[in-house]
């Protein structure tokens, strides 16, 4: 295994990121030197607690934080030739990025998708608006990504609200793999979803990152999910990451109290294998 | 209808609460009817913490709530303490609203976004007119501390505080009028696994230490077996698997029980 791991290409690479809101009272500190590599094909998973930073994580790597922050460190982008730093791209070059290479899926579908647009018109802006297709070749993309999260063609024509929670979620993962990404960032993809829903969406993911090959940055506070498809697991508190490594590794030898509570709390929370079925 | 007496019984070997043939059901926009809860039948004895389990539109919130009385019922009916509570009217009604109270999965959407940590707890008190002034501040103080809250919290609103935190008002304002019986419609699964844990623990605890009922509404059967005496699985408004939460955990014989317990991760 760590001959392949030292072979796979990294695709992101976070060194010494600082971000802090500025506001009246002062600069509030997010992230304190964050170092993370994001490498093809693999998921990393993000966990820690709310307000531990790891959102603030995730938009600054599509360049979507508000304007009031100091940003200082960077973020390279890898491509098999050539790298650059995100954080000194100009508006007008993130645009090729956003949306195309580094995707995103949230984690209230309800709140993501557009209430007034049908699912259909808000996947063709995701695929490109003006990429230049027919509409009947659109119409064909448009129910090839739904059949490819497991949907039914007709998903098109219904608005947000007439779909189940699962569901939505499903089209924004359609939305997200639209563009064959290099990188998709899920924040807190199905913490929002019932068990059942959940287990599914996870196997979802994991399937059409095996078909698509995007690396994943998966964020949660749910250790056991991590356990589920990470390959690598960073522990964050406090804006730093405090524990990485292998999933394995991270699960059965903790190193940090934070990581030794959050696998705890998870074991607690799961039941023997079923014997029996 | 107004014949019941003043006073409730009080037989202490008979369920406190009884659903009998229960049903619930919506009329739909241009017509037709969605039947929420169809048929369904079940005992809570005094001090047992039922589970109803079951995926998200499957009846369970609908329930909880006819068994509060806070929905109509189509058919079927409710009995605590011995009286169906449809037929419960004025000081009765009052008195059974007091006894019996829920909690809410969504603490961020349940508290009132203006008012103080300390107005929201006590405001039961108030509407129920069991206690004013100092004595109310007490017995907010005394709840805030049982639910393990900072009483210095109280003049806080609920956008200051954590979701946990929240979750503890929600169930604090539940627990001030000192109820038998509370509805806890997924009162966990809005917060991170830590949380969830200490709160899980925490109604535990506050159940075991009054003998309190519960009817535990969760989508998640790891959390079911953490409380749970018994567990009722539901499907598509109907109890489709009933029985001790060992049973049912261990050897499961409904596919929606199997399919349940195969969502809960094997960490």
């Amino acid at each position: 295994m760590g001959a392949d791991e030292q072979d796979t290409q990294t695709v992101v690479r976070i060194r010494d990121l600082r971000v802090a809101y500025t506001g009246e009272s002062g600069s509030t500190p997010v992230l304190n030197g964050v170092n993370l590599d994001l490498r093809a094909g693999m998921t990393t998973a993000l966990v820690g607690a709310s307000g531990s930073g790891k959102s603030t994580l995730a938009l600054s790597l599509m360049r979507l934080l508000p304007r009031d922050v100091e940003v200082s460190g960077t973020i390279e982008r890898i491509w098999l030739t050539h790298q650059a730093n995100l954080l000194a791209f100009p508006e007008w070059r993130l645009r090729g990025i956003r949306g195309e290479e580094i995707t995103m899926v949230f984690q209230s579908p309800g709140a993501a998708l557009d209430p007034v647009m049908r699912i259909g018109s808000q996947m063709r802006e995701a695929v490109g608006a003006c990429s230049g297709y027919s509409r009947r070749q659109m119409r064909e993309i448009i129910a090839a990504l739904l059949a490819d999260v497991e949907l039914d063609a007709s998903v098109a024509r219904a608005y947000a609200h007439e779909l189940s929670g699962g569901m939505q979620q499903r089209v924004m993962i359609a939305m997200a793999i639209a563009n064959n990404p290099d990188l998709l960032i899920a924040d807190e993809p199905t913490s929002a979803l019932d068990v059942t829903v959940q287990s599914r969406i996870i196997a979802l993911l994991k399937r059409l990152q095996r078909e698509y090959g995007f690396s994943m940055l998966l964020i949660t506070h749910d250790i056991a999910v991590a356990a589920q498809v990470a390959d690598e697991i960073a522990v964050m508190s406090q804006g730093r990451i405090v524990e990485c490594g292998a999933r394995a590794e991270v699960l059965e030898h903790p190193q940090h109290a934070l990581t030794r509570s959050l696998v705890s709390a998870a074991r607690a929370l799961s039941l023997e294998p079923m014997d029996k079925v | 209808m107004t014949t019941a007496p003043a006073k409730m019984t009080n037989n202490a070997d008979a369920p406190l609460l009884a659903a009998r043939d229960l049903r619930v059901t919506y009329s739909r926009r241009g017509g037709g009817t969605c039947v929420a809860v169809d048929g369904v039948t079940f005992e809570i004895a005094r001090g047992e913490t039922l589970g109803l389990v079951g995926e998200s539109g499957c009846g369970k919130t609908s329930l909880g709530r006819a068994l509060l009385g806070l929905i109509p019922v189509a058919g079927g009916n409710v009995t605590f303490d011995g009286q169906p509570i449809e037929q419960l009217r004025s000081t009765v009604l009052r008195k059974f609203r007091r006894r019996a109270q829920l909690i809410f999965q969504d603490a961020a959407a349940s508290l009132n976004p203006r008012m103080r940590v300390g107005a929201i707890v006590a405001d039961p008190l108030r509407v129920h007119g069991m206690a004013r002034g100092k004595a109310a501040r007490e017995r907010v103080e005394a709840t805030l501390a049982q639910v393990g809250l900072d009483v210095a919290l109280i003049n806080r609103y609920p956008h200051e505080l954590s979701g946990g935190e929240r979750q503890r008002v929600d169930i604090a304002r539940a627990l001030v009028l000192d109820p038998e019986f509370l509805v806890c419609d997924e009162p966990v699964s809005a917060v991170d696994a830590c949380t969830r844990v200490a709160l899980l623990d925490l109604l535990r605890s506050l159940q075991r230490a009054h003998q309190r009922s519960y009817l535990f509404i969760t989508h998640d059967l790891a959390a079911a077996s953490r409380m749970c005496d018994r567990v009722a699985v539901m499907q598509a408004g109907r109890i489709v698997e009933l029985g001790a939460t060992d049973r049912v955990l261990s050897n499961p014989q409904h596919p929606c029980t199997r399919q349940l317990r195969s969502a809960v991760p094997t960490f």
